[in-house]
């Protein structure tokens, strides 16, 4: 699953979302992409789900990019435990996603299954997402 | 190549509470430049401007009319930047870069891939790596696309940017890098998208706890 490797601060304040994205909002690596059209936060095993359920359609066809990381820490305290006490401990790594990112790129499969294949990830995912293509760079 | 007429206004206000304004009104604000005089503000329709793109691409040579009438040689103008939302997709910005016909300049233009590999029938996967080159030309000469032949590519092989040869045309370029590759295929391929590989080495190299 996705996380880095280390991290200079283990806890990081909770934040809050704004605007659209300002970069990675369009195709860069493949013909067909997965674009967010909510801001919110996707967690690493949401990455790790959406990119299985793209691989396992498409199975040994095409290339995939994911063009999101999940570099935020999530903390959480234990159950049954009173408010107080200091900031729990980091329980999951999660993307910060505004509306415009692109979250998955494939290439190499037609159309129509690489739309397949985007739509069984976006119910993975927890944002409303669109599919985009690449206007024709191939003729053959 | 074909000189293509734009409708444009001139443009008195700027900052983002009148350039609001004229999006909401169905405009796009845009700007003029060039070496040889200042930048000036433009407006266009935006349902003009979508079906001109749509129609002549953003390489096309384009001569701006102010009601009409070409008004001077500034009005010459290659599209040099054209930005969106990144929502809804619209038209926000238009750049245009003043040229003269006699002076070369420097535009990135499309690559067109040609052909269906023969890699691709022995399992191969085509896997362009470049999708706009930068060129070197006089402004009627600038190519709408960069065609590219990958009929004859093989699993392994690859096009690079000192193949090419477009007569009038010269490519920019210090290392010869690759266009277009044909890649045996791997039982699972994925690979973490720059940003997001970025992201997980800047984590990386911050150090740890």
């Amino acid at each position: 699953m996705l996380m880095p490797k280390k991290v200079k601060y283990r806890k990081q304040q909770k934040g809050r979302i704004h605007g659209d994205a300002k970069r990675g909002s369009s195709l860069s690596f493949g013909d067909f992409g997965l674009q967010a059209l909510e801001p919110g936060r996707i967690t690493n095993r949401q990455i790790e789900a959406a990119r299985i359920a793209i691989t396992r359609f498409i199975k040994r066809g095409g290339k995939v990019w994911i063009r999101i990381f999940p570099d935020k820490p999530i903390t959480k305290k234990p159950a049954e435990v009173r408010m107080g006490k200091g900031k729990g401990s980091p329980e999951e790594w999660v993307a910060v996603v505004k509306p415009g990112r692109v979250l998955y790129e494939l290439e190499g499969v037609d159309q129509e299954r690489a739309m397949e294949a985007l739509r069984l990830a976006s119910h993975k995912l927890p944002v409303r997402t669109r599919a985009l293509v690449r206007e024709v760079s191939h003729e053959g | 190549m074909a000189i293509v007429n734009l409708a444009v206004q001139p443009r008195e206000f700027a900052g983002k509470s009148a350039v609001r304004d004229l999006r909401r009104n169905g405009m796009i604000p845009a700007v003029v430049y060039g070496k040889e005089h200042d930048a000036t503000m433009l407006t266009l329709n935006e349902r003009e401007f979508t079906r001109f793109l749509q129609r002549y691409g953003q390489s096309s040579l384009v001569s701006l009319q102010d009601d009409g009438v070409a008004t001077d040689a500034q009005r010459l103008v290659i599209i040099k930047d054209v930005q969106h939302n990144p929502v809804s997709g619209k038209v926000i910005h238009v750049d245009f870069h003043a040229v003269r016909l006699g002076v070369p300049i420097q535009v990135e233009v499309p690559v067109n891939l040609v052909g269906k590999p023969v890699g691709i029938a022995r399992g191969g996967l085509l896997q362009p790596v470049r999708r706009t080159l930068e060129i070197r030309c006089l402004p009627r000469q600038i190519p709408e696309t960069i065609d590219i032949d990958v009929s004859g590519l093989d699993i392994g092989e690859a096009i690079h940017v000192e193949e090419l040869h477009v007569e009038g045309v010269e490519f920019i370029f210090s290392t010869n890098f690759t266009i277009v590759t044909v890649q045996g295929m791997k039982a699972e391929a994925t690979s973490v998208g720059e940003e997001g590989a970025e992201a997980g080495q800047r984590a990386a190299e911050a150090g740890g706890e």
